[in-house]
């Protein structure tokens, strides 16, 4: 397995299919806040409760 | 980009978007890594790196998570220590190391040495270095003398570290490579495409990371 980067890729030549609403967790690439999985984590305001949801900006 | 040296044919290419200090890509890394170790295609897989810095604002000198999650999010500490003892559960999971009480600060400059990395073709093995010490609990994760010792254990020549350090060297790579991921249409951090057709917003199960690949592979090489 090689090990690098390309800033210029990938050159895109078919249309990306985007997987949503599979994700356990992620960080939401415009707010920067991170979804938490599942009811066993008390959800602080704005910070959502289940992985698949939208997320909103969290108010400051 | 680095080559297996295979043809290009009988090749998956894998372009990862994360950042340093973002727990999601931690865990979604491990797990794709997981993936490509037990997949019969690995020897032909180009792991690709990218940077996506999360929080572009965050301090520049390293604070305490829960002190920095409780900000950021307006929740109080204890609501930010609960938030990430889940993450813990998570990672302990995976077999990863998960300390709540660690430092976060800007990763501009990790992601910067994640770019000198890739130029000795150690790019994911340095990300995944950086983050094994933030999450690992180590105070001094963000320390100029901690990312150099890290490099220099992955063969990068010190100076070449302290001199991108010193200056601000793969900035604008950094920027380009999140400019990218927005136009693909990331909308979940890790975010993994493969083959230039599949993208997966987010951190998934080893099972589904495999099946991607598999799915991947055939729509490029069945």
């Amino acid at each position: 397995m090689a090990d690098g980067t390309a800033p210029q890729r990938p050159q895109t030549t078919v249309p990306l299919v985007i997987m949503d609403g599979v994700a356990d967790g992620y960080c939401d690439p415009g707010t920067g806040v991170c979804v938490l999985p599942g009811a066993a984590t008390p959800s602080p305001p704005n910070l959502g409760g289940r992985a698949d949801e939208p997320v909103a900006p969290p108010k400051h | 980009m680095q080559s297996t040296g295979v043809p290009a044919a009988t090749q998956l290419i894998i372009d990862v978007w994360a950042d340093v200090l973002c727990p999601w890509c931690y865990l979604g890394e491990q797990r794709l890594d997981t993936a490509i170790a037990s997949s019969p295609h690995a020897a032909h897989i180009d792991l690709q790196v990218h940077s996506f810095q999360l929080d572009p604002d965050a301090p520049a000198a390293a604070v305490p998570t829960l002190e920095y999650l409780a900000g950021k999010y307006g929740v109080s500490q204890q609501q930010a220590r609960d938030m990430e003892e889940e993450m813990a559960r998570q990672a302990a999971a995976e077999g990863l190391p998960y300390v709540v009480d660690r430092p976060a600060g800007n990763t501009l400059d990790l992601l910067r040495l994640v770019h000198l990395g890739a130029e000795h073709e150690v790019a994911w093995k340095y990300q995944r270095a950086m983050q094994s010490e933030v999450f690992g609990g180590n105070a001094d994760a963000f320390e100029h003398t901690t990312l150099v010792r890290l490099g220099e254990g992955l063969g990068i020549p010190g100076e070449q570290i302290r001199e991108v350090l010193a200056g601000d060297r793969y900035a604008d790579r950094v920027r380009a490579d999140q400019d990218q991921a927005v136009r693909l249409g990331a909308r979940g951090v890790p975010f993994t495409v493969l083959g230039s057709r599949l993208g997966i917003p987010g951190a998934v199960s080893v099972e589904q990371y495999t099946n991607a690949i598999n799915q991947a592979w055939e729509q490029i090489n069945g």
